[in-house]
């Protein structure tokens, strides 16, 4: 069973999505990265993201990852923002009940594409 | 083979390619990200034929209800017809009624027209004929209404209101697309709390969407919020406590920032709504206005507890020409 089926899918993505935003926009040390953006569109670019460090499938490229955070590193997005980021979503997964091993895992994925986003 | 119909032209899908897939293998370009039915980057709308429910999972009550659907996830069985946005039909109505509801809200009421259908809180574009002039305006009516009610706030430049107050008298004829906006009532979840807020002619739909909700025997609480600056800024505060009055389950909250008026809520809409709500967890909320009010009213509602799907809104915006 892949990690994204073990996580449970669609369904997971579904239920993480509100969590995880919410845990987002809360912190002080990376909410200016997402305001003043359209909120729906937002929660759907959170719900690709999601579904991508759970292991589903996705069709991201490196360049992609790069173009998409660009403005955002010209904002001074840097490694404490994304450790952030991932920290956030451990947490997530905590409150869903997934175990340290998965979280791991999701981690690992989230960390791979570290230097795309960061532009370097 | 299900045939797929796009722009005018018909396809034939084989019988494991998403609707995506058949459409990108014709040459076109569909927004898509993710092409696992999560994103939602590639919805379409199935114009004519049904969606399989795998492509709706994740979508809204209100995106289903308008069968929208995401292109990736769909491998039609059946003959389905789409569109990227769907192109709305021109209609002509005749203006019945017109009054001032305060010093800057002109109430129009107008027939119906043949075959126009709509949701409580949808909008439509009006357009004046002679120079193709257009302005959205949200519908206050509910489809079961034997009109068309339109609350337009009044600009003292503006092209549009000053042409609607000043221009049009009762028997005119009225032109509009539409309709348009996910901003309405669903059935689905009748025992959900639901809270309404707005400011300005934002109370439109909001009205319509209440109305509609009570007809549709929703048996969670409905509160609405209306929120302006002084008193003279709230209006139709007697149809909406007339409509309260009709339900248990339904109450009506006027409040102005300056405290002014009858029985009113002291406060800027936003911590009236905090106020009343700490917590919007489990509800449904829809919020009018303009568009930097919704944008807050949005937020909070989100972070005090409510879902990202269950959060509705529409963002009035003046006209810049």
């Amino acid at each position: 069973m892949s990690l994204y089926e073990k996580l449970g899918g669609a369904d997971a993505v579904n239920a993480a999505v509100d969590i995880f935003y919410r845990k987002v926009l809360a912190d002080d040390r990376i909410n200016r990265f997402f305001e003043d953006v359209d909120m729906e569109r937002q929660a759907q670019k959170q719900k690709a993201f999601l579904t991508m460090v759970f292991g589903g499938p996705n069709n991201y490229t490196g360049l992609d990852m790069r173009n998409g955070h660009k403005h955002l590193v010209k904002m001074g997005l840097d490694d404490s923002h994304v450790d952030a980021v991932i920290e956030l979503l451990g947490a997530t997964l905590k409150e869903l009940g997934v175990g340290d091993d998965d979280i791991g895992e999701v981690a690992g994925i989230a960390n791979s594409v570290r230097d795309d986003v960061l532009d370097r | 083979m299900a045939k797929i119909t796009y722009e005018g032209k018909t396809f034939d899908c084989a019988e494991d390619k998403s609707v995506l897939e058949c459409l990108e293998g014709n040459g076109f370009k569909i927004p898509s990200s993710c092409r696992a039915g999560v994103c939602q980057a590639c919805v379409m709308t199935a114009t004519s034929g049904t969606p399989c429910a795998k492509s709706q999972e994740g979508l809204t009550p209100n995106q289903i209800e308008l069968n929208q659907f995401m292109s990736c996830s769909c491998k039609p069985t059946a003959d389905i017809e789409v569109a990227l946005e769907e192109i709305k039909k021109a209609y002509s109505c005749s203006v019945t009624e017109q009054i001032m509801l305060n010093e800057r809200t002109l109430l129009l009421r107008m027939t119906v027209p043949n075959a126009f259908s709509y949701k409580a809180g949808q909008f439509v574009n009006v357009i004046r004929k002679k120079d193709g002039l257009m302005r959205s305006y949200s519908i206050a009516s509910v489809p079961e209404d034997d009109y068309i009610e339109m609350h337009v706030r009044c600009y003292e430049d503006g092209k549009m209101s000053s042409w609607l107050k000043g221009w049009i008298e009762p028997g005119c004829e009225l032109h509009f697309t539409g309709p348009f906006g996910e901003c309405f009532y669903t059935d689905d979840k009748p025992e959900a709390d639901i809270l309404l807020a707005g400011i300005g002619t934002g109370m439109a739909p909001l009205y319509g969407i209440a109305k509609d909700a009570l007809q549709k025997g929703h048996t969670g609480k409905i509160s609405i919020i209306q929120g302006a600056m002084s008193e003279e800024g709230l209006y139709f505060t007697k149809e909406f406590a007339e409509l309260a009055a009709t339900a248990d389950n339904c109450e009506y909250i006027s409040s102005t920032v300056d405290g002014s008026g009858d029985g009113v809520q002291e406060g800027k809409i936003d911590d009236v709504v905090k106020a009343n709500f700490p917590s919007t967890a489990g509800m449904r909320v829809y919020v009018c206005g303009s568009p930097n009010t919704v944008g807050r009213l949005k937020k909070y509602a989100f972070m005090a507890g409510a879902s990202m799907s269950d959060i509705f809104s529409d963002p009035f915006t003046q006209a810049s020409e």
